[in-house]
Order: structure tokens, then C-alpha cells, then sequence
């Protein structure tokens, strides 16, 4: 297969049927609409393609930039495409919450504009919106920003229609269940349409954040009164699911699916098991249900990491410090008080004093010939073996006298001779203040 | 995978209620109706009924925090939302500071029982204030380089051997990694000034003891927070090597309560208010308003005129959250590493945070009549001045508490109400938000509104057209027996305890 652009790839995603050993349902067949496949990774390609397609050559010979509020897919699609074709695009957006998909994008040369206290999603009730700034912006520069503006682009909706539902459709003829995560309720809408048209008992089902919960890419119900597309009498009921459903769903669909996809899809897959599985039992005839798999997995890895630190632990050793658990019973015995210091150092010629507090604090106030290792260094360095001479005295020194004494006992169960500064370096510096007085 | 317990149907007809969260003691002081009309017909109304004990949680929130990260600091408790005078009598008893904002609320702070060195002077300050605050030797929060000259002259005025102490508060915070639009404030001293500020007190340490940078951002952007934070931990290293000896960062207040009992039945009030901007459903705020809301061309914009009731951080939650987050400038440190480390004592100023479910306003119910296009009013015996804030309105339906028991219910859906007050002119509406109650108000009946102590139950009232501010009582727990005193009255501990033992 030979294309000339990789734009020529968007569309045409496979739609994948779940084994039913997976999902658990008997009379419902689930299908994933593979949008992950799309060639910059998502379903957010078709929206930026639409946006742009048609009004490429006038950027180009206007040498307009490309602006857009996104978090995260969106603005990787347009990169990829602004580059192709040698546009410039400049992202404006809320804090980026999902550091890989940040990175991505700076490899890919966008520029990146972040605002600090701007709402994730569109919210014109913000004056710092990044939707708001744009607009401002655009006005104060006339004919030198094209601001494709996904969330009230009607593009984005009437695109989804005409190709991602219109693909369903030719694929499946009849869908009775519709599953997918609210966004700009761009795809949402243009999909539903479309399988409205042969189906009009369609039930369209919007995945949701619960509460508080962080699903990226999806915006909770409030918010969507906001949105220009949004349209609720599309809609049959809104799903709301938990940061910990969605991980559960792209696991599985990870590791039993071999769909390499991300938390959204998850979402959807989670929300979709969740409301079909009731239906399913009460069920005597076959029905049909899709939910999409928005995009690909490698961006979430610090989400991963900071939600589910488990799966990224690494097989703990004999004697760990994660094992270690302080006897408090015997009270402080190997502290040392601060205004002993010096005699303790003097009367033990084979002794060392180690400050693990950071380079930056201990750069500002430290002992004269203390040395300095950041704790995160120091835990690495003597997790699970003793790696000073039997004969040395350790001297661990931290801010309150809390943390040292932690170390200082766990270096004693490996056979050190550790001790630590009582009070830390607090009350090191109340002596010499007092010294100095 | 949880199961389908919280699948939510879309129904025209549903309507959603907004009900106030209640600490256990108010619901149970509000679950005696006898004493609740009591005091309403002993005090009038409308009455502000303060709860003084409940301070102690909400201290505890924050204390929480500084144990688990290893801090010390201070605590200072800003007292400016309330007037009460029993809770500040009762805040004494603990290990605070107080934060005052002006020479009045010094003298009342210290007559309910603060010393000088637990009392911390902010806000602008005129030279009377000034003076006050040397010859107590209170710690001066500067907020401009005036300021600071002043306190240096009246100083010298005042022949003072002592350094006066002071913090510098900062504004103007910026960061490489992130672009701020900015955002215009009346407060603090550019970081830009500061470099050159630090000379100015290196040339003069013997007559000022500076104690550190200070900064309070009211408005409750984390990001903003954590860069003032980087911004002040920088200035303070500068002056450590300047030769100054400041010992704490003071990073101000704006940690937020939770208003609403249900966090997804706020977030469906919200949506029900938007909905009747577009006109989806009938009208939900008072004369087609929209509480900050408007409608352009079916779609919902403006922002709100009111708080967030169910914020995903608060009190002492908040303070943790901050901590807990990373500072890239300083090798991805917590920030709460980077200011235990660097051996400086974090100061906070929470205000309203502290008064967490410290009081309820009670109204009572004067009459009910149709508005001119058909809506249900409920008249109250109070005014807006009465339960009233500028930027911080709390849509909360108050509770009712019927005149008389076992009277038929008016079903939910039937008719939704508002809220107006007994002054002689048309602005006066409690609340603007349309109410839905489990049954409809009737004349003589009180209702309480919740947790108004900070910011809304005195903070703008007024003895408007004549009409009394209202009396506050101080209620409390004793054996399970609940006691009041009036706020004037109210001791902290009883200390007539023995008198109370003998009649026995």
C-alpha cells in the first residue's frame, strides 16, 4: 500500500467485535470502533482534518498560524498536519495535566502556551479561558490567526457524521447502543446522527467524569451547557464513571483485548460493561452496541503512575527499607544532640555526617564537613545493604531530626554504626544563633 | 467493577433541590424546635445562632497537615469574616495566632483573650494602627513601602530600643514554565522591588526584624499558589544571602468549605440554573436572571455570581494538596520538603476555613403572597444586609423549621419559592436562586440558613430603614444538654462550674 500523505490514512478504522468471555454479555455484541488506528493516534485526527482541510491552502499562502485550545489530541493532530504542510500552530491551553501528551507535542515543534488558572475544557465564564484569550487575540490581530475552535466548530460534528457513523453504518447496518465519552460532543453527535437515520431507537449513552474524578479528555454535564455543540435531547442517559473504572476498562482491554488504547476508551468500555450488563440479562433477541477507542496508550504513563503506582513496582529485595518499620519503643537512642556535635565529631576521628535534605537547602545552611546526598539518592544507595565500613560512624542530619532518625535506625539493622542529629538542622541553627549571641 | 448504582435518566420533569451540608451539633440544635423558636422569639429576628466549639475540627484539619509533613509554623486564624465575639473567646484557647486587619479588631482581639505575640496586623494600615502595633511589639504584615517607612520613623518617634517585626507581602509572582495572563491587585510589593528592598532592610537590621515574604491569593488557582510559593522560597533565599535572617513563609489563606451536602447534586443545581438560562426550563432565578449567566444564541455564557459549594479541596485537604505537589524549580522537590528543609516555619492565614459550620442565621417567616408575574415569595423577617456577601453568594435552601408539627406536606415538585426580606424596597431578595422545599414555608414557621459565619452573616449588615442588626447567640453541648449565652456573655471554659455543683 502506498499513500502520499499521511492524512490519506485518516478514517477507515477497522471495528473490532470483543469476545464475549471478555465483556460477559450473552445477547449483546460490543464492537470497538478503532479510532486508535487513525495515523497521529486518535479519533481527534477526523476532527482536526475537518477543521482545516479545506481552508489549508489560504493559511499557507496567507501564512496565517493555527490556533487551537486543546488538551492534548486535538493539538497533536493539528501539529502533525500544520507541519506537513509548513504552517505554523500555537497551542493556548489550561496547565497541561497529561505530561506525555505535552511532550509529544513539543518533539513535534508546537508551540505551547499555558494558562495558568484557565479551566481544562472551554468555560467562557473564565476570563482566562484559553477559548476567550483566542478570540481576543485573533480580534487584535486580524487575517493572521485561523482559530479552528473545536468546540463550536460544526465542522467537527457534520465530519463524524459524514465518515466515523457514516463507516458504523456501512459495517454494522442496525446499532441499538451507542457508548461514548463527552468531550467537545463533537463526534458524539455526528455519529449518533448518522445511526440515528437507520435506527432511530438508537440509545446514545454520554460517558462522564463522576464527581471530581479526572478522566482526560472528558468534561462533566455542567460543564457541556457551554458547549456550542452539545446537544442533549441527543443523548438517551449520561454514565458518569470513576478515574478508577476507566484504568480498569483500558486494562483489560490492554491485557485481554491486545487493544493498546488509553483512559478514555477505557472509560467508555467501563461505562458501556457497566449499563449493558443489566440490559443483558433482561434481553431475548441480539442486539448490537459500539463504544470507541478514542486513543493510544502511551501518553497516560505518569497518570498511570501517579493513580497505580503497583503496576509499575519493580520486585522488592531482602532487608528493603519498604520492610523496615521503626521501633519506637526505645525512644531516641542514636540521636545526638546538637550542641554535642562537635565533641561527638572530635572524640570519633572515623565518623561522617550526611545531610539528606536537598542540594538547594543544603547549599543555604549546612554543618561545616557535613556532605551532601538528596534523600531520594541516599534511599537508592543503601536499600537493602550497608555500604559504609564497619568501622565508620554515620551521622545522618535532616531538618526536624524526623527523617534521619528513620534512616539512622534502618542503617542500624543492616550493622551500621549510624547515628543522627537530633532536632536536625533546626535546632542546629536555634545553637549557633545562641553561639552567636 | 462497580456496579450500576448511580446511572443518571435525564427527565424534563426531575427538579433538583440544593441542600446545605449540616455539622451534627447544628442539625441536633435545629432538631429542638422548641428551642430554636425560643430564642428566635427572645432575640428577634433575624438571630445568628454561633457555634464556638466547632473551631476546634476545623484547627485540627490544618494541624493534621503540619504534623504529617514535620512543619512548624503558626497558624494564624484571620478573623475578619465574623464579628462573633464568643468565637474569638474561644479560638484563644488554642494554639494559634490571630490575623487582624484593622486597630479596632487589635483591640477586640485582645480583649478576648489574645496576647501581643500571637497577633499578627494586615490589611492597609493608617499611622495610628502603625503605632499600635510598635508599641505592643505586634508582627506587622507590610503591604507597601510607605508603609515601611512609616513604621521605621514612628519607631524612632517612639524611641524604641526593640526591632519592629515585620513580613513583606509580595505581589507580581511570575514563572519561566508557565505564562500568566495578568491579573491586576491592590496588595503587596512587586517581586521586581524586592532585590532592592533587601538592601534597604540589610541597611537597616538593626531597627527592623524582618521575619520573611508573605503573600494571600485569594482567588483559589493552585498553579498560581505554587509558583507565589517558588517566588517567596527564591526572595528568601536572596535575603539569607544577603545577610538577613528571615524564618518563615507565610502563604496567606483561601482554603475553601463545602457549601453543599451532595457534590452531584450541586454540580445538577448548576446545570438546572444553566438549563433555565437557555430556556430549557422554566425559570429558576429571580426575575430572568441568571446569577452571572446569560444566554447567546442557545448557548450558556458569563460566569458565576456566586462560590463554588463543592470544591475538590478543603480546609486542611486544600493546605495538603498544595504541599503535597512538586516544584520543578527547586529538583521536583514537595513544597513542603522545600520549606521544612530549608528550615523556615510556614505560616497560613485561614479565615474562612476556620469558621467552617461555626454559625446559622434564623429567620422567621412573616407571610407568603404571589409576585406580580405569579411566583411564590416567602416573606422573612430579615434583609439581604442579613445573610449577605458580595462575591460569595451560597444558593443553599435554608432549612425549615415548621411553627407546628404535623402539618400536610406540599409535595416537592409543586411549586419552588423565593426567598424576600422585610425592607421597603424592591431589591430586597434573600436569596435569587428559586428554592425547593419539602414543604411550603407558612407564616410563623423559622427557617436557619447554614454555615453563614464567615463572610455572611455580619459582614455587610447594616441597620438599614432602622431595621436592627441582629443579635447573635453562642449555643453549645454540654452533657448532651445544649446551653447558650448571649455572644456578649459567652465564656470559653466554665469557669462557674463549682457555683453550678453546690445547688446540686
Amino acid at each position: 500500500m502506498i499513500v502520499n500523505k499521511m492524512t490519506d490514512l485518516i478514517g477507515n478504522t477497522p471495528l473490532l467485535k470483543l469476545d464475549a468471555e471478555v465483556t460477559g454479555l450473552k445477547n449483546i455484541d460490543l464492537y470497538a470502533k478503532m479510532e486508535m488506528l487513525n495515523p497521529f493516534g486518535s479519533v481527534k485526527d477526523r476532527t482536526a482534518w475537518a477543521m482545516i482541510k479545506d481552508d489549508l491552502a489560504e493559511i499557507k499562502a496567507k501564512n496565517m498560524t493555527i490556533y487551537e485550545n486543546s488538551s492534548g489530541n486535538t493539538g497533536k493532530s493539528l501539529q502533525a498536519i500544520a507541519g506537513m504542510h509548513g504552517i505554523k500552530f500555537r497551542l493556548v491551553s489550561a496547565l497541561s495535566k497529561v505530561e506525555e501528551q505535552k511532550q509529544v507535542m513539543q518533539i513535534l515543534g508546537a508551540e505551547i502556551e499555558e494558562i495558568a488558572g484557565a479551566s481544562d475544557c472551554f468555560d467562557p465564564s473564565d476570563n482566562y479561558d484559553p477559548q476567550y484569550l483566542i478570540e481576543r487575540t485573533a480580534r487584535s490581530r486580524p487575517g493572521e490567526i485561523y482559530f479552528t475552535s473545536q468546540f463550536t466548530n460544526l465542522k467537527n460534528p457534520a465530519y463524524h457524521e459524514a465518515t466515523t457513523g457514516e463507516e458504523i453504518a456501512r459495517d454494522l447496518g442496525r446499532v441499538d447502543y451507542f457508548v461514548n465519552a463527552l468531550g467537545t460532543t463533537g463526534s458524539s453527535l455526528g455519529i449518533s446522527r448518522r445511526l440515528k437515520r437507520d435506527h432511530s431507537d438508537l440509545k446514545t449513552i454520554g460517558i462522564v467524569p463522576s464527581g471530581h474524578h479526572f478522566v482526560p479528555g472528558i468534561r462533566n454535564l455542567n460543564q457541556m451547557w457551554e458547549s456550542g455543540i452539545f446537544e442533549r435531547s441527543e443523548y438517551d442517559s449520561f454514565f458518569p464513571v470513576t478515574e478508577q473504572d476507566a484504568i480498569d476498562g483500558m486494562l483489560t482491554l490492554n491485557r485481554r483485548c491486545g487493544v493498546l488504547c488509553g483512559i478514555s476508551a477505557g472509560a467508555n468500555y467501563s461505562g458501556a460493561i457497566q449499563y449493558l450488563s443489566d440490559i443483558d440479562k433482561t434481553l431475548t433477541e441480539r442486539k448490537t452496541a459500539v463504544f470507541i477507542v478514542c486513543d493510544r496508550m502511551e501518553w497516560y504513563v505518569s497518570y498511570l503512575k501517579e493513580r497505580r503506582p503497583d503496576i509499575f513496582s519493580e520486585p522488592v529485595k531482602e532487608n528493603a527499607l519498604t520492610h523496615y518499620v521503626a521501633d519506637l519503643s526505645s525512644g531516641d537512642m542514636y540521636g545526638i544532640e546538637a550542641n554535642e556535635m562537635d565533641h561527638f565529631i572530635t572524640q570519633n576521628s572515623n565518623s561522617i555526617m550526611i545531610d539528606i535534605r536537598s542540594a538547594q537547602s543544603f547549599s543555604l545552611v549546612n554543618i561545616p564537613h557535613s556532605m551532601n546526598m538528596p534523600l531520594e539518592l541516599f534511599q537508592k544507595w543503601i536499600d537493602g545493604q550497608n555500604p559504609f565500613p564497619a568501622d565508620m560512624k554515620v551521622i545522618l542530619i535532616c531538618a526536624v531530626g524526623e527523617k534521619s532518625g528513620f534512616y539512622a535506625g534502618y542503617l542500624r539493622s543492616l550493622g551500621c554504626h549510624a547515628y543522627h542529629l537530633s532536632g536536625g538542622m533546626g535546632a542546629w541553627r536555634e545553637g549557633q544563633c545562641l553561639l552567636a549571641a | 467493577m462497580a456496579v450500576v448504582a448511580n446511572l443518571r435518566q435525564a427527565q424534563a420533569t426531575d427538579i433538583v433541590r440544593l441542600r446545605p451540608l449540616i455539622h451534627d451539633t447544628v442539625q441536633d440544635f435545629l432538631d429542638t424546635p422548641e428551642l430554636v423558636h425560643q430564642l428566635v422569639q427572645g432575640f428577634g429576628s433575624p438571630l445568628n445562632i454561633i457555634f464556638p466549639d466547632h473551631i476546634a475540627e476545623n484547627l485540627k484539619s490544618f494541624q493534621d497537615v503540619y504534623r504529617k509533613y514535620s512543619l512548624k509554623g503558626r497558624i494564624y486564624f484571620t478573623s475578619k469574616p465574623c464579628k462573633s465575639k464568643a468565637i474569638i473567646r474561644k479560638a484563644s484557647l488554642y494554639d494559634i495566632g490571630i490575623d487582624v486587619s484593622s486597630s479596632e479588631s487589635l483591640n477586640h482581639v485582645m480583649a478576648a483573650g489574645f496576647s501581643p505575640e500571637r497577633i499578627e496586623a494586615t490589611g492597609p494600615k493608617n499611622n495610628d494602627y502603625i503605632l499600635k502595633c510598635l508599641q505592643l511589639d505586634i508582627l506587622i504584615n507590610v503591604d507597601n513601602i510607605a508603609e515601611l517607612q512609616s513604621i521605621q520613623k514612628i519607631r524612632h518617634q517612639l524611641g524604641l530600643l526593640r526591632k519592629a517585626r515585620v513580613m513583606i507581602r509580595l505581589t507580581g509572582f511570575s514563572s519561566p514554565r508557565m505564562h500568566f495572563t495578568p491579573q491586576d491587585g491592590t496588595f503587596g510589593i512587586h517581586t521586581k522591588e524586592i532585590p532592592a528592598l533587601i538592601d534597604w532592610l540589610v541597611a537597616r537590621r538593626d531597627e527592623i526584624d524582618f521575619k520573611g515574604f508573605s503573600f494571600h491569593l485569594t482567588d483559589m488557582n493552585e498553579q498560581q499558589k505554587l509558583v507565589a510559593i517558588e517566588n517567596a522560597a527564591q526572595l528568601i533565599f536572596h535575603a539569607i544571602q544577603k545577610g538577613l535572617q528571615p524564618k518563615a513563609m507565610n502563604i496567606g489563606g483561601g482554603y475553601p468549605i463545602q457549601y453543599a451536602k451532595d457534590t452531584n447534586e450541586y454540580d445538577e443545581y448548576i446545570e438546572q440554573i444553566k438549563k433555565s438560562v437557555i430556556g430549557k426550563i422554566e425559570n429558576q432565578v429571580w426575575n430572568d436572571g441568571g446569577l452571572g449567566y446569560k444566554d447567546h444564541h442557545g448557548v450558556v455564557v458569563g460566569g458565576p455570581l456566586f462560590m463554588n459549594h463543592a470544591p475538590p479541596h478543603t480546609k486542611g485537604g486544600m493546605l495538603d494538596h498544595l504541599l503535597s505537589q512538586r516544584s520543578p524549580v527547586f529538583g521536583n522537590v514537595t513544597y513542603a520538603d522545600l520549606i521544612r528543609d530549608n528550615l523556615l516555619e510556614l505560616y497560613i492565614e485561614p479565615g474562612r476555613a476556620m469558621l467552617d459550620q461555626c454559625g446559622i442565621t434564623l429567620a422567621r417567616v412573616t407571610h407568603t403572597k404571589n409576585s406580580t408575574n405569579g411566583e411564590l415569595l416567602i416573606g422573612l423577617d430579615m434583609n439581604r444586609s442579613n445573610n449577605h456577601s458580595q462575591n460569595i453568594k451560597n444558593l443553599c435552601e435554608p432549612v425549615l423549621i415548621p411553627r407546628c408539627t404535623g402539618r400536610q406536606a406540599i409535595p416537592l415538585q409543586t411549586r419552588g419559592f423565593y426567598y424576600v426580606g422585610h425592607l421597603c424596597l424592591s431589591y430586597d431578595i434573600i436569596q435569587y436562586n428559586k428554592i425547593y422545599s419539602d414543604q411550603i414555608p407558612q407564616a410563623g414557621d423559622v427557617v436557619a440558613f447554614i454555615n453563614t459565619a464567615p463572610y455572611i452573616m455580619d459582614f455587610t449588615e447594616s441597620e438599614t430603614l432602622m431595621h436592627p442588626v441582629a443579635e447573635k447567640v453562642a449555643v453549645w453541648k454540654e452533657n448532651n444538654q445544649f446551653k447558650w449565652a448571649t455572644d456578649q456573655k459567652y465564656l470559653p471554659i466554665n469557669i462557674y462550674d463549682e457555683a453550678e455543683n453546690d445547688c446540686q
